[in-house]
């Protein structure tokens, strides 16, 4: 854990996680880069839309006996909605990400996958055109198509969606710099036994996340989100 | 500190924290408030006031479609919470489906903040309460058959749906008349539906719910639609009554029992069977056939049945000839003049070689009888003298009978069984192919067991 003071107002920042190098302060809402030992001010993040999450900055979850907290939020939005990509600091020094979309929650970890030339071609070719809204996502290079099965790191996944998206903002502390507006086009992966995978695609590179979907209760999630008129999560009120 | 990992970081209390739970902001289109319950995920709402579709993605409500008419009322009202397997959940959507067979259905949508949505589906005055499950199997939406987590499934309903009525807030972009294509599959106890259209699959994965459990945990004080379940053992009141059929574990002992009956059966037509009474030979005649008079007529002397009802076989048998011929045969009841007909073959030409024949008669009266016959056929050309013996033999072994005992021990594990594979689908989908196979299956079966016992009661 390591201790700055905010450039701006002047409060008490802290990175949690040595990956992080992007935070953004919670009295000003300053978005704050990290270099060596250097901070810098980037501007001012918008606040967040308000929604239902159940989690917030702070709440801990466990997935395979390790425990994690969440230290950082990404909001992402698409035609049809939102979703929230939350960074985990696990007890073991792992990073990860708890996506979280309609009542779902995926936790996922980045790999390194090598795919086949011909989709590692289509996913660069979809690079160069992550700004260009004009063509829909579902118009990818016809390698990656919907249904298909990819095969990634020896797991069979099946592509359920494809979609444009950019980030409308952040809290927390995050593992690279996240600026507002930035565009992606994201391919969520489906495979047996609650297994999920994620390309994400921007204009400078791709990245492949794999993971497994989790059940509410197979959180085990502490110091949830609570809400004023949600007082009673399980058993009679 | 780089490198410490360690959890000990409690966030600001004020940090993140909701400001309002409910987001309220006002129809573009007739003013009037609208409040949104799953702020975040809810990207279409329909106005109560005014029934306007809203884009309402961002706090800035879209006008989709315009509307003016008042919201229909819906058995569970939006905003109602209830609790279901012990999770509260509020109804924050509703949707009236139609089929191209006019079917129609109603689904209601549920929300928690922690939980996510669920789908509380009313058909017919049967509930289900579905989860969609991110979950690849292979052949959904195409199969007949689905595997998963080692539970087979079979298809049993597939249509084209569409959303005739839409009411409250949903997660989706819901649009009226649209149509997806949606498939049923069932195993025992679990239903998954798989709807999909050219974008995507959703698969679903549901169960039955009580009408009592629905009407208590929504405190819904209208009647409920009344189930049209044909099953007796689908009641209110009975929780989970799709999960368990009443034979569950009961059909193993039902065939145990039957088998040993049908044992037993066997054991008293055994010993039935090696009565000295069993097989009696009443009477016998031998007969010399006239070889001058082909219409001459052979008559038996007069014989008695005694005690009551009683079964009798005549069986005759040509000796000393290699020709054939037919005996039609009338079986008179000298005391209330009942007659019986009966036609015998005997012979041994073109390629028959008979020269036993056997009628039996069943239930005959105890009283006076007597045989008469006449023949026709090769033997009464031949030159060669012929002859024939005539035997009436009373109480004979009739296996009719015993498999008519059979029949009756196995009715009610039959029955049973039926009722066990149809018990799922009876209440709810009777119409369609699963309860029609085991059905047919059932009648398959009896009328094959009706036609053994026709053989031989004959």
């Amino acid at each position: 854990m390591k201790s700055y003071n905010c450039p701006s107002c002047g409060a008490e920042i802290t990175f949690q996680s040595g990956e992080s190098v992007y935070a953004v302060c919670k009295f000003c809402s300053s978005t704050i880069v990290r270099n060596d030992d250097e901070i810098q001010s980037m501007g001012v993040m918008a606040s967040l839309p308000e929604d239902t999450t159940p989690f917030r900055i702070g709440s801990e979850i466990t997935y395979k006996n390790v425990h994690y907290a969440l230290i950082g939020r990404i909001k992402v939005a698409w035609e049809d909605g939102f979703w929230n990509e939350w960074n985990l600091m696990g007890d073991n020094g792992t990073s990860g990400w708890l996506a979280e979309a309609q009542g779902f929650y995926a936790i996922n970890f980045e790999t390194e996958h090598q795919f086949p030339k011909e989709i590692d071609d289509a996913l660069k070719e979809t690079m160069s055109n992550v700004h260009d809204f004009s063509i829909s996502a579902h118009i990818l290079p016809s390698r990656i198509l919907l249904n298909t099965i990819q095969n990634i790191n020896g797991q069979n996944f099946r592509i359920v969606d494809i979609k444009r998206a950019s980030t409308v903002g952040c809290e927390g502390e995050l593992p690279r710099q996240i600026t507002t507006d930035r565009h992606l086009v994201s391919v969520d992966l489906i495979g047996k036994n609650g297994g999920y995978a994620c390309i994400e695609i921007d204009e400078n590179s791709y990245s492949v996340f794999t993971g497994e979907y989790r059940e509410w209760d197979a959180l085990h999630c502490q110091n949830a989100r609570q809400f004023d008129n949600w007082k009673q999560i399980k058993g009679a009120w | 500190m780089e490198d410490d990992h360690s959890l000990d970081y409690t966030p600001p209390p004020t940090y993140t924290e909701a400001k309002h739970d409910v987001e309220a902001l006002s129809c573009p289109s007739c003013g009037g408030a609208i409040k949104i319950t799953a702020v975040g995920h809810s990207i279409t709402a329909i106005c109560p006031h005014c029934s306007s579709t809203l884009d309402v993605t961002n706090p800035v409500f879209q006008l989709i479609e315009q509307a003016n008419e008042k919201a229909r009322d819906t058995l569970i009202p939006m905003g109602t919470r209830g609790m279901l397997d012990n999770i509260a959940w509020e109804v924050i959507g509703y949707m009236e489906r139609q089929d191209h067979e006019h079917n129609h259905w109603d689904e209601y949508l549920l929300f928690n903040p922690y939980y996510g949505f669920r789908f509380l589906v009313e058909e017919r005055g049967d509930w289900f309460l579905y989860k969609v499950i991110k979950e690849y199997i292979d052949g959904a939406g195409t199969a007949n058959h689905l595997v998963l987590d080692n539970r087979g499934y079979e298809r049993d309903y597939h249509s084209k749906a569409y959303v005739s009525y839409v009411k409250g807030e949903f997660y989706w972009r819901v649009k009226k008349f649209e149509t997806v294509d949606v498939m049923e599959y069932i195993d025992s106890s679990h239903l998954l539906s798989v709807e999909s259209n050219e974008q995507e699959v959703t698969v679903s994965s549901g169960k039955a719910m009580d009408s009592k459990t629905i009407k208590d945990a929504f405190a819904i004080t209208c009647d409920m639609p009344a189930s049209t379940a044909k099953n007796p053992y689908f009641e209110e009141g009975t929780s989970n009554a799709y999960e368990d059929s009443p034979y569950d574990g009961r059909l193993q002992g039902i065939w145990l029992t039957a088998l040993a009956m049908a044992f037993i059966a066997a054991a008293v037509h055994f010993i039935y069977l090696s009565l000295p009474t069993h097989n009696q030979l009443i009477h016998s005649t031998r007969f010399e056939i006239s070889a001058t008079d082909p219409s001459a007529a052979y008559a038996t002397n007069n014989f008695t049945l005694t005690g009551g009802y009683s079964s009798i076989e005549i069986s005759s048998q040509l000796v000393q000839s290699s020709s054939w011929m037919t005996i039609n045969g009338i079986l008179s009841n000298i005391t209330n003049h009942k007659v019986y007909y009966f036609r015998q073959y005997l012979g041994n030409e073109s390629g028959m070689n008979k020269r036993n024949a056997v009628s039996d008669f069943s239930s005959l009266p105890a009283g006076e009888y007597a045989v008469s016959l006449t023949l026709s056929g090769g033997v009464l050309q031949s030159n060669q003298p012929s002859e024939f013996n005539l035997y009436i033999h009373k109480d004979v072994e009739s296996l009719g009978r015993y498999f008519f005992v059979l029949f009756l021990i196995l009715l009610y594990p039959l029955y049973a069984t039926y009722r066990h594979l149809t018990f799922r689908v009876a209440g709810y989908m009777d119409q369609y192919s699963g309860a029609k196979q085991a059905s047919t299956a059932f009648w398959v079966i009896f009328i094959f067991i009706i036609m053994i016992l026709l053989h031989f009661i004959d």
